[in-house]
């Protein structure tokens, strides 16, 4: 891939979700109260307008702008990426379900496990317990602050 | 595999511990910690009420009351958290007439109904307030001047549907006169009449009691039918002949279908609350009333005041 | 004279001065720990210093707003990720420092500077405080439109590669912001009718995702050794700056404290603006501005003394007017209210001595901070050598307890996600970062106070024409953009950098050859 294309590429889905914004303002956000001064829709409006036109900008004049191209994704980082984030939603939809004291050991592990690839299941879990443990200590003992609750179970 | 292991190890683990959760009774209430929610960020002046109440609280149920703000959508995140929570009195929520303001607003899918009220703790009369030199003395002469040239005030309030505006649009209704209403976020407000670009606001006395104090700022009436206890120079709405008596009340409710065993234990404990002297004080730092009112007659100063609010913001909807 | 000793008196009770040490300490761990900020602390703290005595709980509060905008540059210098929106601007220079082994300088001229800025603002405070309360007061929509249009205009100078594609991002930021509910009207936008979605995009919640996440996602890409990653370093050096470094740039650093200290004054302006404006002041007025973004000195020192100089510029309104211009001070205003006292202009006649009491434990934090931090930053800079799956395990746990303890809400913690998500794709795109923070940062501001200002003018434009400090401020604005333009249709072409400003591009390159 060369700058041309890349410059393209990123210039027409720049303008299609800017196309996509200005829509959805003009559908969702109503006017103004007082007709003919700037209200709620005014700056979404501008600012997809705005995006609009730097996409444009960068479909038509490619060869005036330094960009750099990105490197090809590889089949790694695809699987560590699309990794990381499952982890994360997995993380957070267990907070929700089982609560902090519970999903984080289960992330700590994986974390350890499959993404880092660390060998030593000691190692592995004396980290799952100690950093929930020091967490919760800090933030549930100390500060007496809310942390993450589960609606299936809950622990603390 | 090692970590299909390692989660059905857990999932025993976790079972173990659901069984031991205790059962909740109605009989024995409180016998857990009962959650309060905040629909607004810590440290604004309603949180700070609530956090005192909920200290007393604990106190007198012998159970800890955590306070936990939910800020978000002018409160529909909490009242909405709330609501979908079991109703068995270990949620309850510090409400106020936002409720209304908010439903009406089309912010929240559900009204007050949705919750059984517990008791009212606290009101805060909004004011309405000019500079020191104003040409205004008096109520009478800031609307008449607003009647004679329509639009021509401009009012600071925070944000517009806020409970300032619609108090302030009460105001001049009842003066038969309209303002153009300035909506500001936060503390801008009153930085803004002290600045001299607007040329009055609607306030709760908390945000303007250091500028009335060092007499920046005049307050021309107390939106109410009795003065304040914290400026007792300041005259009210009412006794100016401007018919509009709109005051911010604050209180407890839990969700609806919540057992009476536990509304009328929660009430008792209030009330004992609001009457303490430690309760007072803070009232007295915070520049609020403490003015309780038990569950009936809560429910009904709600009800009243839904109503109420949902005319009014019709017909300023209907007027732009 | 007397109050004056009555306030010292009172700072300097043995309690107050273990809250304002504790403070201080507290902010500097949490401005430090990837994840947690001191917006956070505060909020845990309040409570807690309700059964306190008045000036150990203010001090507790100070010092933990103090100590947190200093620490908030060690997490953005070591791991590149902000410990405050305020240190986004020092990520830029501070990072790429840290990876050339000098994270002991850049510690260490951040921490000098940071107490320079919170000193010189006292300073300020103690001798001018009502002549920058009523230029507080000037600031109208207006002008503080026009200051952040200003604030703005300082993106031309972010994006060093591609000018629209830092204006991309810098639009992408303001977008974002829109989110949620209006703050004017109450109306929904881009809600989608969820009721979470009127939380809107939380900044620090935001910041925590565009920074934290791309950090974690790399180190997973490069858990096989030697790329760019957490935890590369096996030996940390750790050398402080040396007085001649200090002395080079002590009128910069005396510059961007009056500017911190004056955008601090101006309620709803804050730290991020004050510190971005610094660095583009910084890199505008170098010799050499090539080397910003590469790891350039006074690319961490201009930042770092604004925003701690905002600290007693915030402080201004809030004790003189009773407003608090920033979550942070609305907090300690919550602390002083409980405890009875009403700032505002009687304070300074009824409450001398609580007034003299604030100055001295800001004084006193900073001797703390400065004292602890000096010692610290030789421990900070060991979280180089740990192995990068502790490193990745804790932040990971660390960014969603952040994210969710700010607002109770587990909608944040999947706001920080998405954030993160896109942050991974603007970075692998070589789209900048620092603009987003901008755009962020400024949106609401902007779009409100454009609003207000019309508003109150009838809908005439003329109002952003009316005062002086609009003027200058639009003037300036459009200096800025003009020479930016100008210079870039003359240079098109700039030379492609070194691998500190595209880390992915390099390290996907490093991956794909294993």
């Amino acid at each position: 891939m060369n700058a041309g294309k890349f410059s393209r590429g990123l210039g027409i889905v720049l303008t299609l979700f800017a196309a996509g914004w200005v829509a959805t303002v003009l559908y969702t956000i109503p006017e103004s109260h007082i007709p003919g001064t700037p209200g709620p829709r005014t700056f979404p409006l501008l600012l997809g307008t705005i995006l609009g036109f730097l996409g444009l900008v960068l479909v038509f004049s490619p060869a005036k702008l330094c960009l750099d191209v990105p490197s090809a994704i590889t089949n790694r980082e695809v699987k560590v990426v699309g990794g990381t984030f499952l982890v994360l939603f997995g993380y957070a939809f267990l907070l929700g379900k089982i609560g902090f004291v519970l999903a984080t050991p289960l992330v700590v592990i994986l974390v350890f496990k499959v993404m880092m690839g660390i060998r030593s299941w000691t190692k592995t879990l004396a980290t799952a317990i100690i950093i929930p443990a020091v967490c919760w200590l800090i933030f549930v003992q100390g500060f007496e602050a809310n942390l993450p609750r589960g609606t299936w179970l809950n622990l603390l | 595999m090692n970590i299909k292991k390692t989660l059905s190890a857990f999932g025993l683990f976790a079972g173990a511990l659901t069984l031991s959760l205790p059962a909740t009774a109605a009989d024995n209430y409180p016998s857990r910690p009962i959650e309060m929610t905040v629909l607004f960020g810590a440290g604004s002046s309603a949180d700070l009420a609530a956090r005192a109440l909920a200290d007393g609280l604990s106190k007198e149920l012998g159970v800890p009351v955590p306070v936990v703000n939910r800020p978000g959508g002018g409160g529909a995140v909490g009242y909405s958290y709330v609501r979908d929570q079991p109703a068995d009195g270990y949620h309850i929520v510090w409400n106020s007439n936002s409720i209304s303001t908010v439903h009406h607003q089309g912010n929240l899918p559900f009204g007050y109904e949705e919750f059984d009220a517990v008791a009212q703790v606290s009101t805060e009369k909004p004011v309405l307030a000019v500079r020191e030199n104003a040409p205004w003395q008096t109520l009478s002469e800031f609307m008449e001047e607003a009647r004679e040239a329509p639009g021509r005030m401009k009012v600071s309030v925070s944000g517009l549907g806020s409970f300032t505006h619609i108090a302030g649009a009460a105001m001049f209704n009842a003066g038969e006169a309209t303002m153009t209403p300035v909506p500001f976020p936060g503390n801008e407000a009153v930085l803004n009449l002290l600045g001299g670009r607007v040329d009055a606001t609607v306030q709760l006395p908390a945000a303007l009691v250091p500028h009335v104090k060092s007499g920046k700022v005049r307050i021309l009436g107390v939106s109410s039918d009795s003065r304040l206890d914290l400026f007792p120079d300041a005259p009210t709405t009412i006794e100016q002949g401007v018919n509009s008596n709109m005051e911010m009340w604050r209180g407890i409710a839990v969700k609806k279908g919540t057992p009476q065993e536990a509304i009328a234990r929660l009430d008792a404990a209030i009330k004992k609350v609001t009457e303490s002297e430690d309760f007072q004080k803070v009232a007295d730092n915070l520049a609020f009333s403490v003015s309780y009112l038990p569950h009936d007659q809560f429910a009904q100063v709600i009800a009243e005041d839904d109503a109420r609010i949902a005319e009014l913001m019709a017909q300023m909807a209907s007027s732009n | 004279m007397e109050t004056i000793l009555s306030g010292l008196q009172q700072a300097l009770s043995m309690e107050a001065l273990l809250a304002v040490f504790i403070g201080s300490v507290l902010g500097l761990i949490f401005g430090a720990i990837p994840g947690l900020t001191y917006s956070l602390v505060l909020v845990l703290l309040l409570p807690l210093t309700f059964a306190m005595p008045t000036e150990a709980g203010m001090g507790l509060l100070l010092g933990c707003y103090l100590g947190g905008m200093t620490g908030g540059s060690v997490s953005a210098i070591l791991l590149g990720i902000p410990g405050t929106p305020s240190a986004a601007a020092t990520v830029m220079d501070g990072y790429p420092m840290a990876r050339r082994n000098e994270a002991g300088k850049a510690l260490g001229t951040a921490l000098f500077v940071s107490v320079f800025g919170g000193l010189f603002s006292l300073i300020i405070m103690v001798f001018v405080a009502s002549y920058i309360a009523d230029v507080a007061l000037a600031f109208g929509p207006a002008e503080i439109f026009a200051l952040v249009l200003f604030g703005l205009s300082t993106i031309c100078g972010l994006s060093e590669r591609s000018l629209t594609l830092g204006l991309v991002a810098g639009v992408l930021g303001l977008m974002l912001m829109t989110i949620g509910l209006d703050p004017l009207t109450g109306v929904q936008r881009l809600t989608f009718g969820f009721t979470d979605m009127m939380q809107g995009v939380n900044l620090v919640v935001a910041m925590i995702g565009l920074f934290a996440i791309p950090q974690l996602v790399d180190t997973f890409l490069s858990k096989d050794g030697n790329k760019v990653d957490l935890g590369k370093f096996g030996k940390v050096r750790c050398t402080l700056p040396t007085w001649q470094e200090c002395r080079q740039n002590l009128g910069l650093v005396t510059r961007c404290s009056a500017m911190g200290t004056g955008i601090g004054a101006i309620p709803g302006a804050g730290g991020p603006i004050a510190a971005f404006l610094a660095y583009a002041h910084a890199k505008r007025f170098s010799k050499n501005p090539e080397n910003f973004g590469k790891g350039e000195i006074a690319g961490v020192a201009a930042p770092e003394s604004a925003n701690n100089a905002v600290t007693g510029g915030t402080l201004i309104p809030l004790l003189s007017l009773g407003i608090p211009g920033d979550p942070a001070t609305a907090i300690m205003l919550g602390g002083l209210l409980i405890h009875g006292l009403q700032p505002g202009p009687l304070l300074f006649q009824t409450n001398l001595d609580t007034v003299y009491a604030i100055y001295a434990m800001v004084a006193i934090s900073y001797i703390a901070i400065f004292a602890v931090q000096l010692w610290g930053i030789r421990l900070f800079v060991k979280v180089l050598a740990v192995p990068g799956e502790y490193l990745a395990a804790s932040i990971l746990v660390l960014c969603a307890i952040g994210a969710f303890a700010i607002r109770n809400s587990m909608f944040d913690v999947y706001m920080m996600i998405g954030m993160g998500a896109f942050g991974y794709v603007l970075k692998r795109l070589g789209i900048p970062i620092a603009p987003v923070v901008l755009g962020m940062v400024l949106g609401e501001i902007l779009d409100t106070n454009y609003r207000t200002a019309l508003i109150m003018s009838n809908n005439s434009h003329a109002t952003f024409f009316e005062s002086w400090t609009a003027m200058i401020l639009l003037g300036l604005t459009a200096l800025t953009i003009i020479t930016q333009v100008v210079k870039r249709c003359r240079n098109p072409a700039i030379p492609a950098n070194d691998e500190t400003t595209i880390p992915n591009a390099k390290n996907a390159d490093g991956a794909s050859a294993h």
